[in-house]
């Protein structure tokens, strides 16, 4: 195969990767909102934006992870903290896997949170980035007093794998 | 895609334009009757016969070579059939395989399967019995061995899949709908289509006594036109000029008047001064060329 | 007696849970459309109610297990979204799904699994048209009206003898 077949198999495979890994955080956004009872206000608002933005950035390399933080951003009640690693694999392998059974499990283990606790979306990048309308600069919540709990992995697809880790002050 | 875009016929009859169709199409007469009794029992039987005990699918696969009458008589079948049925209604539909099958790249399956299990069901929900022709099917219902594997792409061998997918699912679903195929290519059917049919009919070659009665029908039409060829029909000539052209198909067989009445200027100007001569002569010339051909294709 | 047809869309990695929405949307929009008595822009209103829980539930993935399901006797249209290998796999057909051309109604059911109930719940009480949980098990038939088929004895004899003479 030649080079210029192998670096476009690559392109639309990265770019595939980021559709997938883009769907499982929105989806375990929705997950995780639907589970505490909130209202999805904010996240259909925003549902376009932020899927636009993570899968230019997913697709650039540059998200280095995105967290749904609930609450004052001083004092968060909980943060689900979403980083993504990233790997080249080329042609070859094409798998896209996701553990959405896994993470509905268990979402029933995570704190409930007062019935009109706000949320946002935050993301943070490696480097430069792509501006995407939509996106305003601002500051990660506040972490201290929180205790975080690897819930494992989200999915994964050839170019990259996204996990989960819970932020709360459960202890 | 839009698959209704492949019916290119729909049409109840009795319609003129089809009257004379069935009789048109000289072949032995048996190929004939069985062909139209099987549709009458297929729909008149598998409304009261489990398809799991009849095993009756409602396909009539028509063989043979070009130009033997194939298309015009399943095109004639349900005129003919409407005639024999008390409510004197039938339906013929018309499929195009090959613009189904030059779908795009992997959307021929599911356009095979829409056309046949949904949108064709949708047309026919009158209960009116029908006929509904396929023409050429070879394109569409691709032997799947492995010697064709080579040649065909995968989709259609998909598409064959979804055929025979629709035939079963049709056979319960629809016992008025009586499918006809037709092919030129045999040997590129598959297997699991052609046991599928009820019946398989070989239209071939006609022989002598047939190509007289194509050569009289052929002149008593053009006499209506041109008064005084219709003498020639019943020459006694003419059962030499049809011995001559064993091995043409029937369509050539008709178009031989029409080469004799071109053949001298006195003719081409005044065709009723054809002659039985000169259908001789020119059946000479069209043998001797259909021979011709067929050399070339067999070298 | 229903038609029953079902369809699958290809979600991610193929497209986004927003794409995906807006293919079912415009399979369930299109499909109306031949049917006289169904207002397209009411049709169009109901979709809007239900554009966010129908991307969530395309990205939690119940939609690959539990379809959208769309009435409009005699037509019975289940709509499933696949996901990760499976929507690389085979083809998948958009737009119309024939067979609503005589349809007076239409009614729309939408899976609510746990814990997504309340959010379905309160999309659907939008419109009369939306309805939470499964649809009800279509009725599936013959693909016409039972018309009795019968021959004319005498006409068949008739034609036969025609070319046996």
């Amino acid at each position: 195969m030649s080079t210029v077949t192998q670096m476009r198999t690559a392109v639309s495979t990265r770019t595939k990767t980021a559709v997938h890994l883009t769907d499982i955080i929105t989806g375990a956004f929705s997950a995780i909102i639907a589970t505490l009872g909130l209202s999805r206000n904010y996240l259909d608002k925003y549902w376009d934006v932020i899927e636009r933005g993570l899968m230019t950035w997913i697709d650039e390399g540059s998200l280095k992870d995105v967290c749904l933080e609930f609450g004052d951003p001083d004092n968060p009640e909980a943060i689900f903290e979403i980083p993504v690693e990233y790997r080249f694999t080329g042609v070859g392998n094409v798998d896209f896997v996701a553990s959405r059974a896994r993470l509905l499990r268990l979402m029933a283990k995570i704190e409930k949170v007062p019935a009109e606790t706000s949320y946002r979306v935050v993301v943070t990048h490696h480097g430069s980035y792509t501006t995407v309308s939509g996106w305003s600069s601002t500051n990660s919540a506040n972490r201290s007093g929180l205790s975080s709990y690897n819930l494992g992995s989200l999915g994964a697809g050839p170019d990259a794998r996204a996990s989960m880790n819970y932020l709360t002050r459960r202890s | 895609m839009n698959v209704s875009e492949h019916i290119a016929v729909n049409v109840v009859m009795p319609a003129p334009a089809y009257a004379g169709h069935w009789d048109a199409i000289v072949s032995p007469p048996d190929r004939k009757d069985r062909l139209l009794h099987h549709a009458l029992l297929a729909w008149t039987v598998r409304g009261k016969i489990p398809f799991e005990t009849s095993a009756v699918h409602g396909l009539a696969v028509l063989l043979g070579p070009p130009g033997t009458g194939k298309t015009t008589l399943a095109r004639g079948l349900p005129y003919t059939a409407s005639q024999a049925l008390h409510g004197r209604r039938a339906r013929l539909i018309e499929i195009h395989p090959h613009g189904l099958m030059s779908a795009e790249h992997g959307q021929t399956q599911q356009a095979v399967s829409e056309l046949l299990t949904e949108y064709l069901p949708d047309l026919v929900t009158d209960g009116i019995p029908t006929v509904v022709l396929l023409d050429e099917v070879e394109s569409m219902a691709v032997a799947r061995s492995a010697a064709s594997l080579s040649a065909n792409p995968v989709d259609v061998h998909r598409a064959t899949d979804a055929v025979l997918t629709a035939l079963d699912d049709l056979a319960r679903r629809a016992p008025h709908i009586f499918f006809v195929v037709t092919s030129n290519y045999p040997q590129g059917l598959d297997e699991a289509f052609l046991s599928r049919a009820d019946v398989v009919l070989d239209i071939g070659l006609p022989d002598a006594n047939a190509l007289a009665r194509i050569l009289s029908d052929t002149l008593n039409a053009w006499g209506k036109a041109f008064p005084g060829m219709e003498q020639l029909a019943g020459a006694d000539a003419l059962a030499a000029t049809a011995q001559v052209l064993v091995g043409v198909d029937g369509r050539q067989a008709r178009k031989l008047v029409a080469q004799a009445v071109a053949g001298r200027l006195q003719t081409a100007l005044e065709p009723a001064s054809l002659t039985a001569a000169d259908l001789l002569d020119a059946a000479r010339t069209l043998a001797a060329t259909a021979e011709e051909v067929r050399e070339l294709r067999a070298g | 007696m229903s038609s029953v047809r079902v369809r699958t869309i290809k979600g991610s990695p193929e497209r986004s849970a927003s794409a995906t929405w807006d293919e079912i949307a415009r399979m369930v929009q299109e499909t109306l459309v031949p049917a006289a008595s169904i207002d397209d822009d009411d049709v169009s209103v109901a979709l809007g109610h239900l554009a966010g829980v129908g991307r969530t539930l395309i990205a939690t993935g119940v939609l690959a297990d539990e379809p959208v399901v769309l009435t409009a006797p005699p037509l019975h249209v289940e709509i499933y979204v696949s996901l990760g290998n499976d929507a690389l796999k085979g083809e998948e057909r958009l737009g119309k799904v024939p067979g609503a051309g005589t349809a007076s109604e239409w009614k729309l059911y939408v899976p609510d699994p746990v814990p997504y109930s309340a959010q379905v719940a309160s999309a659907v009480a939008q419109h009369d048209a939306l309805y939470a949980g499964a649809a009800p098990t279509p009725v599936v038939g013959a693909a016409a009206t039972q018309t009795a088929v019968s021959v004319d004895a005498d006409a068949l004899r008739r034609i036969s003898g025609s070319h046996h003479s």
